[in-house]
């Protein structure tokens, strides 16, 4: 029976009061990797906001990007794609230039930029969790959102898609408009997510899915448990927010890179492995 | 507010609350009779720029008159509320996916603005000729007629809007639809 996680919505993070009895010196080695995640996500959205107000058409999380240099979201692209049943070369590029930088840094987007980081995740967790079949869950929600696009012609996950609604609130405050259909969506999802016991984030965001699958095929940005300090007590899989216990050397490919376990570890156990590129750069 | 005195009861009936009211807001803002007008080279016919368009809301971001909103299904669309379109086609060099594209701004028709002369104050009351003022600047396709009240050519009118922003009759959005504008964007 696991313990819910977050006992109060207003508490961002349980990092800070958690099982940190013993080597209270390493809050001064390690960077306060909650603080830069916040930050980067705030500057995110001051950045959409600011250029939708001063109109200089940077776009949001779904097609970012100046001039011809753009990023585009790879589910909505996917979609689109699927939708207008045309291939589409310049959007293609645009969502290939995101595949790589998910291939490069691991699914950053989820755990450094998405602001629903910060409103999913928080309720209770249920009892039972479908823990196995997780996996089979997000691919098929993320075939069905691709299907549902070819069948009606329309890329319809893109209208409720919460990262999309928290991109058009930016636009909104940009612009002026009213922020209520973003924010009475976000409210329903994250209601849902409460009484459901389930997380929008790990178990059902289909971005997240996607992101995830391409993220198998990074090799730089992994945690590891260093067998020599780690006596497996459950704190990396309490505070993951996708609870991947690393004492068990997990499937990473969820892994956001968000680096919660590294803060949360009482023995300074966990590593984040670049061997790989130390060997690429040649310093080593 | 003291957070450990926020309980999971109430946390849920705010978050259901927060729902609750903007439902009530999209039922009750008024919809568009008309189809919505696209900004300046929207694909053409409806079905297909719905499916060519990401929602992802880069010509909102990229209007220097901000006259592109988003309706509730995400798409862009003009009404000339917060400003009209000046046809410089900044939505369609911004657009990711081609669904708006660059095009002759002299060609281009939008849509039509149609007067509604219930709610026209020189058709109702006394001698008001603001949209005409403002359109002779522009595309000289409102005339005056004999008693000063304004006519639209339709053949003239490249639907910019800028009428609907100029018109001096109330905008409270959200209230029934006789406290718009007295001209209205429709798409041809």
């Amino acid at each position: 029976m696991e313990k819910p996680l977050h006992s109060s919505p207003i508490e961002f993070d349980s990092t800070e009061s958690f099982a940190r009895t013993e080597a209270d010196q390493k809050i001064e080695t390690q960077p306060r990797w909650k603080l830069w995640r916040a930050g980067m996500t705030l500057l995110a959205l001051i950045v959409i906001t600011l250029s939708a107000h001063w109109n200089l058409g940077l776009g949001t999380f779904s097609a970012f990007g100046w001039g011809p240099l753009r990023i585009a979201c790879p589910l909505g692209v996917a979609q689109v794609i699927a939708a207008t049943q045309t291939f589409i070369p310049y959007l293609a590029i645009a969502a290939l230039a995101t595949v790589v930088l998910t291939m490069i840094f691991g699914r950053v987007f989820c755990g450094w930029f998405c602001p629903g980081r910060w409103i999913f995740n928080r309720g209770p967790r249920a009892s039972k969790q479908p823990w196995g079949a997780r996996g089979w869950i997000q691919t098929g929600i993320l075939a069905g959102v691709i299907g549902v696009a070819y069948i009606f012609h329309n890329p319809l996950f893109c209208i409720i898609c919460p990262v999309g609604s928290i991109c058009r609130g930016a636009l909104a405050v940009g612009t002026g408009e009213s922020i209520l259909p973003s924010i009475g969506w976000l409210s329903a999802l994250v209601g849902t997510e409460w009484l459901s016991g389930r997380s929008w984030c790990r178990d059902l965001c289909p971005v997240g899915a996607l992101y995830s699958r391409i993220s198998a095929l990074n090799p730089f940005i992994k945690p590891k448990a260093n067998p020599a300090k780690c006596h497996p007590c459950n704190a990396c899989v309490n505070n993951c927010p996708e609870t991947l216990a690393l004492a068990k050397s997990p499937d990473l490919s969820t892994c956001t890179k968000c680096f919660a376990c590294v803060s949360a570890c009482p023995r300074d156990a966990v590593e984040i492995r670049a061997d790989k590129v130390i060997d690429f750069i040649g310093n080593k | 507010m003291n957070p450990s005195k926020f309980t999971r009861r109430e946390f849920l009936a705010l978050v259901g609350g927060v729902t609750a009211l903007s439902v009530t807001g999209l039922v009750l803002h008024p919809q568009s009779i008309s189809a919505e007008v696209r900004p300046p080279g929207a694909l053409a016919p409806n079905e297909l720029f719905r499916a060519a368009c990401l929602r992802c809301g880069k010509c909102v971001s990229a209007c220097p008159h901000q006259t592109i909103r988003q309706n509730n299904e995400r798409l862009p669309y003009i009404d000339g509320i917060n400003g009209w379109c000046f046809f410089c086609m900044d939505c369609g060099i911004a657009c990711p996916t081609g669904a708006l594209r660059p095009v002759d701004p002299h060609s281009t028709k939008l849509g039509t603005a149609i007067i509604d002369r219930a709610r026209c104050l020189a058709w109702t009351h006394l001698e008001c000729h603001a949209c005409y003022d403002q359109c002779v600047k522009l595309k000289q396709a409102i005339t005056l007629d004999a008693q000063k009240r304004p006519l639209v050519d339709l053949k003239r009118c490249n639907g910019c809007g800028a009428c609907v922003t100029v018109c001096p009759q109330s905008n409270l959005e959200g209230r029934s639809k006789e406290f718009g504008k007295a001209v209205a964007l429709v798409a041809d």
